[in-house]
């Protein structure tokens, strides 16, 4: 499977913007990791200072989906490049927020509000 | 009245899509021009189906299945396909859609598939009808091969069974999922095929690989994962066993500690034990019981 079974991904103000599928299950898991590491590999070694994921096409996710965000993250260095997510409906935030992920990561309702945050100066 | 809303950036297809369908009495025809204004007719006013292009400006069909199988799960959605747009088709297809039509040959086929999925969907809602709060208890049990594959349609059906039986709302249902697809696919990979998160830590690659190549190896291969679901008004009760030694949950490292922040451990269960109301383990570790009560604030137009 390649990465478009998972999310797609564009790059707006050197912030790379990764969007979720909705489908996202832990049974393809291994898939998803590989995915999502490829994805981290390649960010790490353009000129990209943030990471943004959007949830707004998802409305749950598990484990696989958590340490795919962790693996992403090791990958851009733990915090040398940001890592933000934004469009999480009450369940993904709930997730999110029990793995206390949100503790390290920044959440923004929107897409809109977390470009505006991650890149303030740009039109 | 079956409402069928056709999206399609070429008039002349619209019109010829159109001409077809309202052949058949009782077919009422909306249209869009793509996948954005067809959402937000979607938003006005819910088709009972949707026929759509694929290749369209803005928003592509494959864009808008995704979008209405995450916004509007039950509104099926067919395909009008031309030379050209086999392989996204297929991906529209393992998104949700329902069904496709070759243009070349909509005159023939486009009205028999439309009424071939309203007759699916005219059935499920009374199937639905049926069971929504008139069941009033359900025990099954399942024995499946430790196979992935098998883990999504079974995860949905208890959910839906939990839809039926009016237990809890429906955020509360995608938690009740969440925990039981956690449950299961550590049936399968830590009970089944005993490949350790330990494993996972050094390199996910190695831990894929090891669970792989058990699943050619006895015994690992030959295991099961069994299930059990009771269900009546008043809670729903989960029970998840694999075959293999089973493990003690105590020694799971807290995930949520700073210090395991970075590490791959323990995540399924904190979601397990945080959705569901009750969480036990027999006495060798290889079994769950998990159980979710019925919201005190719950009415049955919630549930």
């Amino acid at each position: 499977m390649d990465q478009q079974t998972f999310f797609d991904d564009e790059t707006l103000q050197n912030i790379a913007v990764v969007s979720l599928k909705s489908h996202l299950s832990n049974y393809q898991g291994d898939e998803f990791l590989s995915a999502i590491k490829a994805l981290g590999e390649e960010y790490e070694r353009s000129g990209i200072t943030a990471v943004l994921v959007d949830f707004s096409r998802v409305k749950y996710f598990g484990s696989s989906v958590l340490e795919g965000l962790r693996l992403l993250w090791k990958e851009l260095g733990a915090g040398e490049r940001q890592v933000s997510l934004c469009g999480l409906n009450d369940v993904c935030h709930q997730i999110i927020h029990l793995s206390h992920f949100d503790h390290v990561w920044s959440v923004y309702p929107d897409r809109q509000s977390a470009l505006s945050a991650l890149a303030p100066d740009q039109p | 009245m079956t409402t069928i809303l056709i999206v399609d950036d070429s008039a002349a297809d619209r019109a010829l899509a159109s001409g077809l369908l309202q052949k058949r009495s009782g077919n009422k025809v909306l249209f869009a021009t793509n996948g954005i204004e067809a959402l937000s007719q979607i938003e006005m006013h819910i088709p009972d189906l949707v026929v759509t292009d694929l290749q369209m400006p803005d928003m592509n069909g494959l864009e808008l299945v995704d979008a209405i199988k995450a916004n509007y799960p039950l509104i099926p959605v067919i395909l009008m396909t031309s030379q050209g747009s086999e392989e996204i088709a297929v991906k529209a297809l393992r998104s949700g859609a329902a069904s496709y039509v070759p243009k070349k040959s909509l005159a023939r086929e486009l009205s028999e598939t439309v009424e071939m999925v309203a007759a699916s969907l005219r059935e499920d809602r009374a199937h639905s009808r049926l069971m929504f709060h008139r069941m009033t208890k359900s025990d099954s049990t399942f024995e499946l091969p430790n196979d992935l594959s098998l883990i999504p349609p079974l995860v949905s059906h208890l959910r839906q069974m939990t839809r039926y039986m009016g237990v809890c709302n429906d955020s509360d249902r995608l938690r009740v999922g969440v925990a039981i697809e956690e449950a299961l696919v550590n049936a399968y990979y830590h009970g089944n095929l005993e490949v350790s998160s330990v494993l996972r830590e050094q390199n996910h690659n190695q831990y894929h690989d090891l669970a792989r190549s058990r699943m050619e190896q006895s015994p690992y291969r030959d295991r099961k994962i069994h299930v059990e679901s009771r269900l009546t008004r008043e809670h729903a009760t989960f029970v998840i066993r694999d075959e293999g030694p089973g493990f003690n949950p105590e020694l799971v490292p807290d995930p949520t500690d700073q210090k395991n922040l970075d590490r791959p451990w323990g995540r399924g269960l904190l979601l397990i034990r945080t959705f569901m109301d009750d969480l036990h383990f027999n006495s060798s570790g290889n079994e769950v019981t998990m159980i979710k009560q019925r919201s005190e604030s719950i009415n049955d137009e919630e549930a």
